[in-house]
């Protein structure tokens, strides 16, 4: 099996993943349960990814200067309720420690 | 960024355009290194290039990669990568009720751009406008941009970033590209809350889990966690 079937498989399957329950629930109302469930998705989702990126990736304890960036990410989009500001906010913060060594 | 909606069907997909460019802006760069990973890998550059259109996810195309570099079975490589990405089934169960009207075509054709970035921007909208049309026609602004953004990137990487992305920030990045969606959806109402700082937890706790299962189990305790205390 070739390197490029084997991203085209891949690709089939992560698309019957993403149009399953789309299509699944398309004809009729979602389980009342199944709707409450997924309202809490996507906070529940992007923290745990948030979360999982400050651990470098062969384990371990999270990286202090991640945290610190992401500290700040998280003041920055209290403050201004940006998309954009995490980011300048968080690269500042990042910017600094660099330079600082700490 | 300006998500509100009633502004007619035809600027919605401008307005998706919009609120969508300073995100790929900030993602371009993890793109362009997963392209540069294949760039500096055994796969063949038409195989990195094509994981970007095809795949459409960070971490599947990377974990692909790995796997093709390091000449892993092809099935474990299939295997590896759907469960990588079985939190995507999630997305559609978010973004379904909104598009519980609209065509099979539409259905197949939008399932295909669901990743954080879309679902992050399109459901708030969606739960807003009540004119399906223009709630279609600004995830088509959203997903388009996203995905141009995201195959350019990655193609940069493949092409010319083998030495650029030693200087790339890409974990503070990666990082940001999530807070920055994570806080505004906890901000919702305090089962959301409830959800994001268990889930976080729990995502924490299970790190050491190999292939993303740590994650898909931290994203199930934060839906529970939200379910259970909204209810009280």
């Amino acid at each position: 099996m070739s390197a490029l079937a084997v991203v085209v498989a891949s690709a089939a399957v992560i698309f019957f993943m993403r149009s399953s329950l789309v299509v699944a629930f398309g004809a009729r109302p979602l389980p009342a349960g199944v709707r409450r469930a997924s309202s809490f998705v996507l906070p529940a989702m992007m923290s745990a990814l948030a979360a999982g990126a400050l651990v470098p990736a062969q384990g371990g304890r999270p990286d202090a200067s991640l945290v610190i960036v992401a500290v700040v990410g998280v003041l920055a989009s209290l403050r201004f309720r940006s998309i954009a500001w995490p980011f300048v906010a968080g690269l500042a913060a990042y910017g600094l420690l660099s330079v600082t060594h700490l | 960024m300006s998500t509100t909606p009633g502004t007619g069907a035809r600027s919605a997909f401008r307005t998706g355009v919009r609120d969508m460019t300073p995100v790929v802006a900030m993602l371009m760069p993890i793109g362009f290194v997963i392209g540069a990973t294949a760039a500096g890998s055994h796969v063949p550059p038409l195989v990195g290039l094509a994981s970007a259109p095809l795949i459409f996810g960070a971490s599947a195309q990377l974990v692909i990669i790995h796997m093709l570099d390091g000449g892993a079975a092809p099935a474990l490589i299939v295997a590896t990568a759907a469960l990588v990405s079985a939190r995507l089934m999630l997305y559609g169960a978010v973004m379904a009720p909104h598009w519980q009207k609209s065509s099979l075509r539409w259905k197949l054709f939008a399932s295909s751009f669901l990743v954080e970035q879309t679902v992050a921007l399109a459901a708030p909208y969606a739960a807003r406008t009540p004119d399906a049309a223009e709630h279609r026609k600004y995830y088509t602004g959203l997903a388009v941009t996203l995905w141009c953004g995201w195959v350019a990137a990655t193609a940069a990487g493949v092409l010319i970033g083998t030495r650029a992305s030693a200087v790339v920030p890409i974990d503070p990045l990666r990082v940001l590209a999530f807070v920055a969606f994570a806080v505004p959806a906890a901000r919702a109402n305090t089962g959301a809350c409830r959800a994001a700082l268990a889930a976080a937890a729990a995502a924490l706790l299970f790190a050491g889990l190999p292939q993303g299962t740590g994650l898909l189990l931290a994203g199930v305790i934060g839906v529970a966690a939200g379910m259970t205390w909204s209810e009280r």
